[in-house]
């Protein structure tokens, strides 16, 4: 809201603070102030009226009554001067006829004999500094009472409304109107009109039509002033995408009481800048009339909200110079009652706030809550995830983020089914992810323009669709390629650089097993990673096809695991092994086995061995595996066994009968069959 | 031999040893077990107890300097050796520095906040990022038709296919943990929100929020005043000066903008606070009792605050980033610098 500092001056006898301080003011009291603006014999404050205040605070008694709020001056009301015709009277002149509910209030009134002429300088002056352009005196003065009080005023030219009769209605479907900038709009029922027996005049609330336009010619004139349901305004004012100075202020709860002062006002002014006589009487269709709430308020809940103790003294003032009137007052409560201009106060906790602001928030000093001491909780979640990134950063891997949607090239070249949004921002926003993969192979591309290696991952929410619902988990994948190793060797770093992060994790029991065809891998290039029996995700070479799509080179490595899941096979327990002092046994053991027996099944047989003895501590390693002049199907194994007993050196009996148990158990259980 | 002789002749064997190699070879020849000393002790039988002693003794003694002068000598070979070993180090040349990743700058600033928010003996909790749209509006007081819904939900809000929505704020998971908590609730629940926006050097269409939520029967301004400020001081390591100035929210009453004096030009006005000397750093409030009510409380008797922080701005402000969408950018140039 544009504010005129000497309009504002004006409302007072004794002058205000200067626009600087009077700004700063506002802006701890009532509503911000954005930027002051010095005109020729002005000054303009720009100030942010909260959306609950728009009802009485878009003008410049709003505003002037805050500033009686905060400093006490004296204040004028505006002045209501007019003469009503002896000669004519309303009757005569006009109907109104309200059809609708939506429309809570409607006042007429009829002047003949105006003289349209452009306004007086001071008025002309201060519509300009705030910001709307002078028209001829009529539509001036509308616009004037709207910038002082609030209340959106319409003027038709009486001698263009047929038979003399306003009917306010719905509009009929598909009902269409010239506006005034010689725009056609077409309405549907849902928008109400200000019409007569012919058609549209005007659309309620937002802006009148070409028809019954003050010109100037025109010699008589209807002046409206009226009251809409708010959700009705904004949803029409939406759906024809016209926002006006009227539509704004009738969007919020604007008080219906206000016509009437509106009203007087404006025809005080025309009055003066375009004579006119006025007709006897004043329609005035007002079927609910809303009366003053009061609020009672318990002082020591005012108190406990606050955090401090004012005085029953300064409560009175408070009040007195919010302009609410003390009903009644005890050591326990108080009872207020709420001007009708004021639409937004309605609950207790209404009051507190005017109370609080008032009195000053500067002067409630912070403290710290006194409760008993409960430690924060340790989120997991996070604290896996923090985790994960450090560790990820101590091996060279770097954190990026990348917004939650994609578009229409993600989705066709991955083959997705991702959840659509159905007012996206842009084209290349259209779906929500469900995959973070495509913008790391976008963010890899763009920095091999400057880097010759790139470590990139996101932890993240991705969406999928799970059985018509729509499921949100948290997915951690990452890309990588190192310009001078060769795609072995680059898988291998990738390998073990997810091994280092599983092992700093306390993960157990991590298999790695090749996948043949997956949605994003180069054929049996990849591999599924399972820990203690659980598929945590893949990783491994991406599809040269997708590399192709997106321009990379083809060596480009890339991971993506459920990092829900992964979380579930962290772990933070530790056992402390003792340091045994004793020398260990080394034996190599070969054999020949079949083909398809895993090296995790073969260490698993002879970890099953170990555990027949505790205090021997057997470490199992295949070193060396070979298919060479073996009959298909066969390969040969060389495994190094490490002895070791917790407390003494292990004798050669010992070794050997060890030695003989795990070889039994793998010829028994593989068919292992040992080579000399 | 004589012993006497035999002295003679290895102390001027001595003095003409000159390497390592010659001193082992003395060592050999003369000391040890078969060495020519130890051949004199057994020559001892034919002389008397008396002199026996005596020459024992001198004998004792004699090997005993040797050998002494034997250690000394070889450590002076030694020590001439490590000498001669000896590399001289360059130390103007560069350290081989290992090349470690990085974590994004919003993560670093998130982690931060929590920190000092559990320290304080919030808990750090999560809500979802797809929420329905009773949480996103109706339990936070904005029911259908309100303007602030209006605003939000047909302007600012992403509506998916299913009817859900992105939550467009923080808040959204407020009731959802006053449902599942009983008070004293003191939370901080942090993520990413979404909104409907024009992209430029201030403004993204995905960002991050870190909401604050106290309920208990004791709460008041004063104590959010109290909780903001220990917080912001702990944030920038400064003693800050905060001022709260009236502000709307649906879902607080009453509702509050917190500004903090600049803490560049410390209030006099500079580029960074655009000249106000003030920067505008949380909104928050008083918990509506529409709100409590929607989270299962009786608003009679349970009071609350809640603020609502971003974690962008803050973080711009810690490392002088004077572009927003540099954190969603994914370039190693912008993200190796933290």
């Amino acid at each position: 809201m544009i504010i005129s500092y000497s309009w504002l001056n004006s409302f007072f006898k004794k002058p205000l603070p200067k626009p600087e301080k009077l700004a700063e003011l506002l802006t701890l009291h009532s509503f911000e102030n954005e930027s002051i603006t010095n005109l020729k014999n002005d000054w303009v404050l720009s100030l942010d009226v909260l959306p609950d205040r728009a009802g009485d605070c878009l003008s410049h008694l709003g505003i002037a009554r805050e500033c009686y709020a905060i400093l006490g001056l004296h204040f004028v009301d505006p002045e209501i001067k007019f003469k009503e015709s002896l000669r004519y009277a309303i009757k005569d002149y006009l109907a109104v006829e309200v059809r609708d509910k939506d429309c809570k209030r409607y006042m007429s009134r009829v002047m003949l004999g105006i003289n349209i002429q452009p306004s007086p300088k001071w008025l002309q002056e201060k519509l300009i500094a705030c910001g709307v352009n002078p028209i001829n005196n009529v539509v001036d003065a509308t616009n004037y009472v709207m910038l002082e009080i609030g209340q959106p005023l319409h003027v038709f030219d009486y001698n263009k409304i047929s038979d003399k009769k306003i009917i306010v209605r719905k509009a009929k479907p598909n009902e269409s109107l010239t506006l005034l900038s010689g725009n056609q709009v077409t309405l549907d029922k849902t928008m109400l009109t200000i019409s007569d027996i012919e058609g549209v005049l005007a659309i309620a609330g937002i802006k009148g039509g070409k028809k019954a336009e003050i010109t100037k010619d025109t010699v008589n004139i209807v002046i409206e002033s009226a009251n809409f349901t708010p959700k009705l305004i904004s949803q029409t004012a939406r759906k024809i995408n016209i926002r006006t100075d009227a539509s704004i202020r009738y969007e919020h709860n604007l008080d219906p009481n206000l016509a009437e002062l509106a009203m007087n006002r404006v025809i005080t002014i025309i009055s003066q800048v375009a004579q006119g006589e006025v007709v006897n009487g004043c329609i005035d269709i007002y079927p609910e009339k809303v009366k003053p709430v009061k609020i009672k308020l318990e002082l020591e809940l005012l108190n406990r909200i606050l955090g401090i103790i004012i005085s029953a003294k300064e409560l009175e003032v408070i009040i007195k110079r919010l302009n609410f009137r003390m009903v009644q007052m005890n050591a326990k409560f108080m009872v207020v009652e709420i001007p009708t201009w004021r639409q937004d106060m309605v609950i207790k906790e209404n009051l507190i706030e005017e109370i609080g602001r008032i009195y000053g928030y500067e002067k409630i000093e912070p403290a710290l809550p006194c409760n008993v001491i409960i430690p924060a909780k340790r989120n997991d979640d996070l604290y896996w995830q923090y985790r994960t990134k450090e560790i990820m950063k101590d091996i060279g891997w770097t954190e990026v983020y990348n917004y939650s949607f994609i578009g229409e090239e993600e989705k066709e070249n991955y083959d997705f089914d991702p959840v659509s949004v159905d007012n996206p921002v842009s084209v290349f926003f259209k779906y929500i992810r469900p995959s973070l993969l495509p913008q790391l192979m976008k963010n890899t591309k763009e920095n091999l323009k400057s880097f010759k290696d790139v470590r990139i991952y996101e932890i993240a929410k991705v969406f999928n669709k799970e059985e018509k619902k729509v499921v949100e988990s948290r997915r951690f994948s990452g890309a990588i390629i190192v310009g001078d190793m060769d795609i072995q060797k680059q898988f291998q770093r990738l390998k073990g650089d997810i091994e280092y992060l599983l092992n700093n994790s306390g993960v157990k029991n991590v298999k790695f097993s090749k996948i043949k065809v997956g949605h994003f891998w180069e054929k049996d290039n990849a591999v599924e990673l399972v820990c203690d029996g659980l598929k945590i995700g893949e990783f491994g070479q991406i599809s040269i096809d997708l590399t192709e799509l997106e321009g990379l080179p083809d060596s480009v490595m890339g991971f993506d695991l459920n990092f829900d899941d992964l979380q579930k096979v962290f772990s933070e327990s530790k056992e402390y092994k003792r340091i045994a002092t004793h020398p260990p046994a080394v034996r190599d053991i070969s054999g020949v086995v079949a083909e398809k027996v895993t090296d995790d099944k073969m260490i698993n047989i002879i970890e099953e061995v170990e555990k027949l003895d505790q205090m021997i501590d057997t470490e199992a390693k295949v070193l060396d595996v070979y298919k060479k002049g073996l009959a298909e199907g066969l390969k040969s194994v060389t495994i190094r066994l490490t002895l070791q007993h917790g407390e003494r050196t292990l004798n050669s009996e010992e070794i050997d009968s060890n030695i003989k148990n795990i070889i039994n158990s793998l010829s028994e259980k593989i068919g292992w069959e040992e080579r000399k | 031999m004589e012993f006497k002789e035999l002295k003679s002749i290895i102390e001027n064997k001595f003095k003409a040893v000159g390497s390592s190699s010659e001193l082992k070879e003395f060592s050999s020849k003369y000391l040890g077990k078969k060495g020519e000393i130890r051949k004199i002790f057994s020559d001892l039988g034919n002389l008397s107890i008396e002199e026996k002693k005596k020459l024992g003794q001198e004998l004792n003694a004699f090997t005993d300097q040797i050998e002494k002068a034997v250690t000394e000598l070889e450590n002076e070979f030694k020590k001439a050796q490590r000498a001669t070993n000896k590399v001289i180090i360059n130390t103007e040349l560069p350290g081989d520095v290992p090349e470690a990743g990085n974590i994004h700058p919003l993560t670093i600033v998130r982690r931060e906040m929590e920190s000092i928010f559990e320290l304080m003996g919030f808990s750090v909790l999560e809500g979802p990022e797809i929420e329905d749209q009773w949480h996103n509006f109706d339990s936070l007081n904005i029911p259908e038709g309100h303007p602030a819904r209006d605003a939000l939900s047909l302007g600012k809000t992403y509506y998916l296919e299913n009817g859900n929505v992105l939550r467009s704020q923080t808040s959204s998971a407020q009731t959802r943990f006053m449902k599942k908590m009983k008070p004293p609730i003191k939370i901080i629940i942090p993520g990413k929100v979404y909104r409907y926006e024009k992209t430029d050097a201030s403004h993204e269409i995905n960002f991050y929020q870190l909401e604050g939520l106290y309920v208990d029967e004791n709460v008041s301004v004063a104590n959010l005043k109290g909780v903001v400020q220990r917080f912001l001081r702990e944030f920038f390591k400064k003693d800050v000066v905060i001022r709260l100035r009236p502000s709307y929210f649906p879902f607080t009453e009453p509702s509050f903008e917190v500004d903090m004096k600049c803490t560049v030009c410390d209030g006099v006005g500079c580029s960074t606070c655009k000249k106000i000397g003030w920067v505008e750093i949380l909104g928050c409030g008083m918990v509506h009792p529409n709100v409590i009510k929607n989270g299962g409380l009786d608003p009679e008797i349970w009071k609350g605050f809640a603020f609502g922080l971003s974690i962008d701005r803050p973080t711009m402000m810690k490392y002088k980033i004077n572009d927003i969408r540099l954190f969603h950018s994914g370039n190693l140039k912008f993200l190796k610098q933290f």
